[in-house]
């Protein structure tokens, strides 16, 4: 279980979150749904332990983040797959060696050797890719490939959790629909506990068991997708149809 | 604070003090950091090696062709100055000392913090901005042992090697000017050559070389771990790598030319 209370951050002289609670439990798929930088990802990042509150707490399996050392905040890595904005694939690598970055031990220790091609090829099969990429460099790839081949190197191996930063910023709609039907499927299918931050209400609508709007540095609204498309908040509404006029209310 | 900065000239004194203070310590902890990594040979080993080809083995053909110049110039302005004044000789000794003490060094050190610190700041700086330094911590490694300590460590070791090359050359290229465009033998060379040189100016060439090395790859590393702001704060972080260990290396000619001589 991923829980979030009261998490303040500031950056740059500003409140980028304002006191954040979030609670995202075994199995869910949470989405967080706000503007250009409302601190979607910045939330993101303190659950992995990149960015350290400057008020507040992240727990994560009864962890507080903030209080693990070195070999703790490796453990809980090793348990969580993020899925970058841009892919963050390694631009010196290939994609069989990128993906074999994604090899983490119990321990939270690198695996020891090169995983075999038939590992590399499984994991690309599971996003869909065939495996022949594998020796391709990360330029050589799309848009779309890339983002799953982020998504191939998150699930290189077990994890409990998988956080995506912003999955369907900048693919054409059709990719876009791939990739989202890709998440729900590796959660129907690895059974894990998801956070998606994005902008894309489409992505939030057709991935999403229930849906945050964060507003401001605070959890404006939050619930299902049904809920969502009838609620009434001026900042919600906004939102599901582009009006920039409700959202600056 | 900022826009009371710009109006007195003071505090926006104060600012870039307080900044420059923040640099110090950030690279305090940057280097801390990258001596704790020193425990974990599996991770920077092999990238060590890679650093080690691509400062050492590929700066190579630059070195020689600077140094190569340094020593052909060296014995012409020498042969210049001295005619008719001093015995041809000294040529020997100007341009062996000035190679071992000054140039050798110097030159290799400045034309490195141009192509390898350029070439670490622009890279690591792009890592950071497009999150694959993040992405490798999110992998459970450590990005100082991966990225940082390589790279300094490959500098340490390939500087001196490359010092090496660029005595030997300076001084061959020197003697060969010499020979061909002054009055004067091997044997004058050779006289003059040995007539001030010591073995402590082998080591002071080296030390320096040790010193360089750490310098122009540290400052670089730092500047690019820490880069902001997408291609332009690449762009501008490679500039300041440059400027920044270039001055780094002229102030510990300095201190080490005090201290040591």
């Amino acid at each position: 279980m991923i829980e979030i209370r009261n998490l303040r951050k500031w950056l740059g002289g500003s409140a980028v979150l304002a006191g954040v609670d979030l609670t995202v439990r075994e199995g869910e798929t949470a989405v967080v749904i706000g503007g250009s930088g409302a601190g979607k990802s910045v939330l993101l990042k303190h659950i992995v332990g990149l960015l350290k509150p400057d008020e507040g707490e992240v727990w994560v399996d009864g962890e507080r983040v903030a209080d693990l050392d070195r070999q703790g905040l490796a453990r809980l890595r090793g348990k969580i797959g993020y899925v970058f904005q841009g892919s963050a694939l390694f631009d010196s690598m290939t994609v069989a060696e990128n993906i074999a970055m994604g090899c983490i031990g119990p321990d939270g220790r690198p695996a020891v050797g090169r995983p075999a091609p038939e590992e590399i090829a499984r994991c690309l099969r599971i996003v869909n890719l065939d495996p022949s990429v594998m020796h391709l460099m990360p330029a050589e790839l799309s848009g779309g490939m890339r983002k799953r081949v982020g998504i191939a190197r998150a699930v290189a191996c077990p994890r409990r959790y998988l956080l995506y930063d912003e999955p369907t910023t900048g693919l054409d709609p059709m990719t876009a629909d791939v990739i989202n039907r890709l998440i729900v499927d590796l959660d129907d299918r690895l059974g894990v506990t998801s956070v998606v931050v994005t902008h894309d209400m489409k992505t939030a609508f057709a991935v999403g068991d229930w849906i945050a709007l964060l507003h401001e540095g605070t959890i404006r609204w939050s619930g299902s997708a049904e809920e969502m498309s009838h609620a009434e908040d001026p900042i919600v509404r906004g939102f599901l149809e582009g009006r920039a006029d409700l959202l600056a209310v | 604070m900022r826009a009371s900065a710009a109006a007195f000239p003071a505090l926006r004194f104060m600012n870039h003090a307080v900044d420059l203070a923040a640099h110090v310590g950030r690279f305090g902890l940057l280097m801390r950091d990258v001596v704790r990594a020193l425990g974990d040979v599996r991770t920077y080993g092999p990238q060590t090696l890679a650093q080690a080809y691509e400062i050492g083995v590929r700066s190579l053909p630059i070195v020689f062709l600077i140094s190569a110049f340094a020593g052909v110039v060296m014995a012409l302005q020498a042969g210049y100055q001295f005619t008719g004044t001093v015995p041809w000789s000294i040529v020997g000794s100007i341009v062996t000392e000035s190679i071992l003490l000054e140039l050798g060094p110097v030159l290799t050190a400045l034309i490195l913090a141009g192509r390898v610190g350029a070439r670490i700041a622009a890279e690591l700086g792009t890592m950071r901005v497009t999150e694959q330094i993040d992405a490798l911590e999110t992998l459970a490694r450590d990005p100082v042992s991966y990225l940082v300590t390589p790279r300094i460590l490959a500098g340490a070791l390939m500087v001196p090697v490359l010092v090496v090359f660029a005595d030997a050359v300076g001084i061959v290229s020197g003697w060969l000017a010499a020979v061909g465009t002054l009055p004067m033998t091997t044997t004058d060379f050779l006289e003059g050559a040995r007539l001030y040189n010591k073995p402590f100016d082998y080591a002071y060439s080296e030390i320096k070389a040790l010193a360089f090395g750490l310098a122009l790859t540290a400052v670089p590393c730092y500047i690019g771990f820490h880069a902001t702001g997408g291609a332009e704060g690449v762009g501008r972080a490679t500039t300041r790598a440059v400027v920044a260990s270039s001055v780094m290396i002229l102030l510990l000619n300095t201190l080490l030319a005090k201290m040591l001589l």
